[in-house]
C-alpha cells in the first residue's frame, strides 16, 4: 500500500450561520473555491497534477446541490481535468472527505488529491435537504428518530451527565479557544474570506464568546426541553431506553456546537508528488474507520470508530497524543473521553466547536488542520481526529507527524 | 352477469342512476362480488356512448360503510387480497377517467370507505339533514384507507388538512363536510335527485385537478422543504402516542409520504400494498374481530363495568408495587406498562387510586410490604391527591419518581428486559379479567367481553381484548406460561376455568 502524506491543510474562519453572520453574503461555492486557490497559491502547484477534489457537504441542496466539489474546481479556475465529488457522512463530511482522497493515494489510483468540506449555514439552513430517515413514516418508526440535540439530552441523561458537568466542559473550550486566539495558535491555517475586490471580509472566528462563565451559562433554557415534550421525542427515546424514567435536558445553545458558515482544505499526495513540488509531508495518515451504531442515541460512536482505528494503525489509544473531538454537544465529548479514558488535557487543547462552531461538512478537515499545527508546536507525533455522525455512526482519522 | 348488489337504469337524455343496494347486508359494503359487478357496470357504462352521466346513490338508509372486513379477514392470501383491492381501485380510477360526469349523492352514514369511493366522483352532492353523517374514524378499528382515499383525500384537501380528518378520527355532520370541500352542495333529500340529473347537463368538469394536464397540482408534495417539519412532527407525535401497537397510523402516513410524492396511478398502487400489508398483522385483525364484527347490540350496566374496571386498575397497579418490592427500577415498570399502552405505569396507577386503596391487594404478612406501607404513610405519601406518592406531583402534575424509594429499596442489580415486565403485567391482568369479568358482565359472551374490556376498561385495544389475545398467542401456550407465573409469582396468575375451555 502507498503512503498518503499531508501537504497542506488550511480553512476559512468561521462566520456566525446567520443572517447577520459576516460570511452570510458569501456563497458556498466562493467559500470553497477559496480554499482551493489558497492550496494552489500556497504550495506553489500546477492544478493539472489534481486528480480529484472530495468536499463534505452535508446539505446539498439549493446552492450547494450539483456537486458542489466540482463546482468549487470549476469556479476556483483550477484546470478543468480536476474532478470533483461531493460526499456526505453528516458531521463527518469534511473527514470522510479526507479519508476518501487518501484512500485514492494509498490505493496508487491518485497522486495528488484534496480532501475538504464546505456548509454555508446562513444560507442553506440545517434540514434543509430532508430525507427519508426523518420524514418517511416507515423509516422514522422503524429508526426511531429523533433531532440530535434530543440525542445528546438521552446520552447525557443514560451516562449521568449533569448541567453542571456540561456546563463546565462548555466554560472550557471557550476559555481554551480564547487563549489559541490571543496566542495565534490558528494563524497558520486560516486564510481570510475576501471579495472580489481582495477585500477582506473575515479573518477571525467571529462566533467565540470569550466571557462565558457558569453564571452566564446558567440563565440559558434547555434547547430541547419543549419539542422534546410537546413533539413526542422524549417518549419515543424513552420508548427505546425503557430504563429512563424521564430526560434531564441539559444541553442548550452554550454548551452544544454552534451554527457557523466555513469552507476547509487539505492537499494530500504520494512522494513523488511531493518530491516534485519540493513540498514537506506534514504528516501521514495512519489509518481511518468508520462504524454505525444504534441511531436513536446516535452519538456515541466516536469511541468506537476511535477504537477500530486504532486497531488498524496497530496502536492503542496511549499512542495518541493529541484528540480533536469535534464538540458537537458537551455530554458527546464527555461520553468519549469517559469511554477510552483519555484525559481532558489531551483533547481539543485549543478549544472546539462549542466556542467557534460547527459549519457541517467542513468541520472534519477544519480539526485536522487543527490537530496537525497543535502536534507541530508541541513536537508531537500522533494525533486522533474523529466526530460523532448522525444515525449513529463514527468516523475517525489517525495522522502521524513524520 | 347477474346483478344482485346494484340496481343499474338508464334513464332518458343519457342519465344512468347506478344504486348500491347490498343483497346479504343491512349496509352497503365492498365485497369480492361486489367488486365484480361494479366492474362489470363500469365497462358497461364506458362502451355506452349514449350515456352522458352516472348517478351513484343508495338504496339502503345509509350511503357506504367501506369494506366487508368480515369477507376480507378471511382470505389468507396476500396475492388474492391485492388482486381484488387492485380491481377495484382500477375501477374507481376507469370511472374517474370515463369522461362521463359522475354525481355521487350522500345520504346517511357515510364511513372512510364510502367516502373513498366517493372520491372517484366529480361532484359530491349530501342531503341537508342530520342523518347525513362523515365519519372518518376508521383508525378506531385499526385500518386505513385502501380504496384511494389516502391519494384522492390529500390531493384534494392538502396534507395537514387530510391528516388532521384522519388522524383526530374526525365525524362530520354533512355541513360541516360541505365547509371542508369534502362535498360541493348540500340539497334537501326531495331535491336531490333532481339536482344531480340537472348536474349531468350542467358544465362541471370530469377531469379532476390531479389528471388535468394543463395546470400544475397546487399540493406542495411530501418531499418538498416546507413539508420536512410536518412530517418529522406528525411522524414522532404519533409513534409517541400509538408505541408499536398500531400499524394502521403508520399505514396511513407512510401512504401519503410514498403516494404524494409520486402521480396518482403509482399513488394508488402504493396504498393498496399498504393495505394489505396492514391486514396481514394480528393487531390489526383483532381490532377488526372484537371493534367491528364483534360490537356488542346490547349495552351494559355502566356501574357494574366500573367496579370491573377499579379491581384491574387496583391489581395492575399492585403488581407494580410487588415488582418494585423485587428490585426492578421504577422507571422499567412505569414504562412497560405505557409501553402496553396504558395511559399510566402501574406506579402512577397506584398514586391516582391512593395507597390506602390499595394496600387490601397486596400481601400483609410480608415484612418489604409493611415496610414501604409503613414509610409511605409516615412520609404521609397518599397519592395523588395529596401530590406526593410513588411519585411527586405539583399542582396533580407528574413530575418525578420519588427519590424517597431509594432508601427503603436497592434496585437489583440485574434488570429484567422490558418486555419481560410487559408479559408478566399482560398475563396479569388477563387472568385477573377473565376470573372476575362473569361477576360483572353476566351472560355476556368473550367476543363481547373482549369488546367491553377495551371501551370500558382500558384494555389496550391492539390486543382486541384478553380472550382475542389468549387465541392470538396461542391457548396451550398462554396456559402453560401463565402456570409457570403461578408458580414463581403466586395464585393470581392460575388461568380460569374459561379460559382452560377456551
Amino acid at each position: 500500500m502507498n503512503e498518503a502524506f499531508i501537504y497542506d491543510a488550511l480553512r476559512t474562519p468561521r462566520g456566525k450561520g446567520k443572517r447577520d453572520g459576516a460570511l452570510n453574503e458569501v456563497t458556498p461555492v466562493k467559500l470553497a473555491s477559496q480554499t482551493l486557490k489558497a492550496l494552489e497559491k500556497r504550495n506553489n502547484i500546477n492544478t493539472e497534477d489534481v486528480d480529484d477534489v472530495v468536499l463534505g457537504c452535508v446539505h446539498p441542496v439549493r446552492e450547494q446541490g450539483a456537486d458542489i466539489a466540482r463546482t468549487a474546481v470549476l469556479e476556483a479556475n483550477w484546470h478543468q481535468s480536476v474532478s470533483g465529488a461531493q460526499v456526505d457522512r453528516f458531521c463527518a463530511s469534511g473527514l470522510e472527505a479526507i479519508n476518501i482522497a487518501a484512500g485514492q493515494i494509498m490505493s496508487g489510483q491518485s497522486d495528488m488529491t484534496v480532501g475538504g468540506g464546505v456548509e454555508s449555514m446562513s444560507r442553506v439552513p440545517m434540514g434543509s435537504s430532508g430525507g427519508a430517515w426523518m420524514t418517511d413514516p416507515d423509516v422514522a418508526y422503524n429508526t426511531y428518530f429523533v433531532p440530535q440535540g434530543i440525542s445528546a439530552d438521552l446520552l447525557a441523561t443514560k451516562y449521568n451527565y449533569s448541567r453542571t458537568d456540561v456546563d463546565s466542559y462548555a466554560v472550557e473550550s471557550q476559555k481554551r479557544a480564547t487563549t489559541a486566539w490571543k496566542q495565534k495558535k490558528f494563524k497558520k491555517s486560516i486564510i481570510p474570506v475576501e471579495d472580489q475586490n481582495k477585500i477582506n471580509i473575515l479573518d477571525y472566528d467571529e462566533y467565540i464568546r470569550s466571557e462565558t462563565t457558569m453564571q452566564s451559562l446558567a440563565s440559558l433554557e434547555p434547547s430541547f426541553s419543549a419539542i422534546g415534550n410537546s413533539q413526542g421525542f422524549n417518549d419515543i427515546a424513552i420508548l427505546k431506553y425503557p430504563e429512563i424514567e424521564r430526560l434531564n435536558h441539559v444541553h442548550h445553545a452554550g454548551n452544544s456546537s454552534g451554527i457557523v458558515d466555513g469552507a476547509a482544505a487539505v492537499l494530500i499526495g504520494n512522494k513523488e508528488i511531493g518530491k516534485k513540488y519540493f513540498l514537506k509531508p506534514r504528516a501521514r495518515i495512519c489509518s481511518f474507520a468508520s462504524i454505525g451504531s444504534e441511531p436513536t442515541i446516535m452519538l456515541t460512536g466516536p469511541a468506537d470508530s476511535a477504537e477500530k482505528a486504532l486497531k488498524r494503525a496497530k496502536m492503542n489509544v496511549n499512542d495518541i497524543d493529541l484528540f480533536e473531538m469535534n464538540e458537537a454537544f458537551a455530554a458527546v465529548v464527555l461520553r468519549f473521553m469517559d469511554t477510552l479514558n483519555i484525559d481532558h488535557s489531551k483533547v481539543n487543547v485549543n478549544g472546539g466547536a462549542i466556542a467557534m462552531g460547527h459549519p457541517l461538512g467542513a468541520t472534519g478537515a477544519m480539526i485536522m488542520g487543527t490537530i496537525l499545527d497543535e502536534l507541530e508546536r508541541r513536537d508531537l507525533s500522533t494525533g486522533l481526529v474523529t466526530l460523532c455522525v448522525g444515525a449513529g455512526m463514527g468516523t475517525a482519522t489517525i495522522i502521524e507527524r513524520l | 352477469m347477474k346483478i344482485k348488489n346494484f340496481n343499474f337504469r338508464i334513464e332518458s337524455k343519457g342519465i344512468c342512476i347506478l344504486s348500491m343496494d347490498n343483497q346479504d347486508s343491512e349496509v352497503n359494503n365492498i365485497n369480492k362480488n361486489v367488486i365484480e359487478e361494479f366492474f362489470y357496470l363500469v365497462n358497461k357504462i364506458k362502451a355506452d356512448e349514449k350515456i352522458r352521466g352516472v348517478i351513484i346513490n343508495s338504496l339502503k338508509k345509509d350511503f357506504h360503510f367501506g369494506y366487508d372486513f368480515k369477507e376480507l379477514i378471511k382470505i389468507n392470501n396476500s396475492k388474492e387480497i391485492l388482486n381484488m383491492i387492485f380491481k377495484l381501485n382500477q375501477t374507481l380510477r376507469s370511472l374517474e377517467n370515463s369522461g362521463k360526469k359522475v354525481i355521487i349523492i350522500h345520504k346517511g352514514r357515510t364511513a372512510s370507505g364510502g367516502l373513498e369511493l366517493a372520491l372517484c366522483g366529480h361532484y359530491r352532492i349530501a342531503s341537508n339533514d342530520s342523518d347525513t353523517i362523515f365519519a372518518l374514524n376508521d383508525l378506531d378499528i385499526g385500518v386505513s384507507m385502501g380504496m384511494g382515499g389516502s391519494q384522492r383525500l390529500p390531493r384534494l384537501l392538502g396534507i395537514n388538512k387530510t391528516m388532521d380528518l384522519i388522524l383526530n378520527k374526525k365525524i362530520l355532520t354533512a355541513s360541516e363536510a360541505l365547509d371542508l370541500k369534502l362535498i360541493d352542495e348540500l340539497i334537501d333529500e326531495d331535491k336531490i335527485i333532481n339536482k344531480a340529473k340537472e348536474l349531468i347537463n350542467s358544465k362541471i368538469t370530469t377531469i379532476k385537478t390531479w389528471d388535468d394536464k394543463t395546470k400544475k397540482l397546487n399540493i406542495v408534495k411530501p418531499s418538498d422543504e416546507k413539508n420536512i417539519g410536518l412530517f418529522i412532527g406528525t411522524i414522532a407525535k404519533s409513534h409517541s402516542i400509538t408505541k408499536n401497537h398500531y400499524p394502521a397510523v403508520k399505514t396511513f402516513l407512510s401512504c401519503i409520504f410514498e403516494g404524494l410524492n409520486c402521480d396518482i396511478d403509482s399513488g394508488l398502487k402504493i396504498e393498496s400494498r399498504y393495505f394489505v400489508w396492514l391486514l396481514n398483522h394480528k393487531e390489526t385483525r383483532a381490532m377488526i374481530n372484537t371493534l367491528l364484527l364483534n360490537k356488542p347490540k346490547t349495552s351494559i350496566q355502566n356501574k357494574n363495568i366500573e367496579k370491573l374496571k377499579i379491581i384491574l386498575d387496583k391489581n395492575y397497579a399492585a403488581e407494580g408495587i410487588r415488582l418494585l418490592l423485587k428490585g426492578i427500577s421504577p422507571a422499567l415498570i412505569e414504562n412497560a406498562g405505557k409501553r402496553l399502552g396504558f395511559n399510566d405505569g402501574p406506579l402512577a396507577t397506584a398514586d391516582n387510586i391512593g395507597l390506602s386503596n390499595i394496600i387490601d391487594r397486596l400481601d400483609s404478612s410480608d415484612a418489604n410490604v409493611t415496610a414501604l406501607i409503613g414509610l409511605l404513610e409516615k412520609k404521609n405519601r397518599k397519592g395523588k391527591i395529596n401530590n406526593a406518592g410513588f411519585f411527586d406531583y405539583y399542582l396533580k402534575k407528574k413530575i418525578k419518581i420519588w427519590e424517597g424509594l431509594e432508601e427503603l429499596i436497592a434496585l437489583s442489580k440485574n434488570q429484567p428486559d422490558v418486555s419481560a415486565i410487559e408479559t408478566q403485567l399482560l398475563f396479569l391482568l388477563i387472568n385477573e379479567f377473565s376470573r372476575l369479568a362473569d361477576n360483572f358482565l353476566h351472560n355476556i359472551k368473550i367476543e363481547e367481553q373482549d369488546y367491553f374490556s377495551i371501551k370500558k376498561c382500558n384494555f389496550p385495544a391492539w390486543t382486541g381484548g384478553p380472550y382475542r389475545w389468549i387465541k392470538d398467542y396461542g391457548v396451550k401456550n398462554f396456559i402453560s406460561k401463565s402456570n409457570n407465573f403461578a408458580e414463581n409469582l403466586g395464585h393470581r396468575f392460575i388461568p380460569s376455568e374459561k379460559i382452560l375451555k377456551l
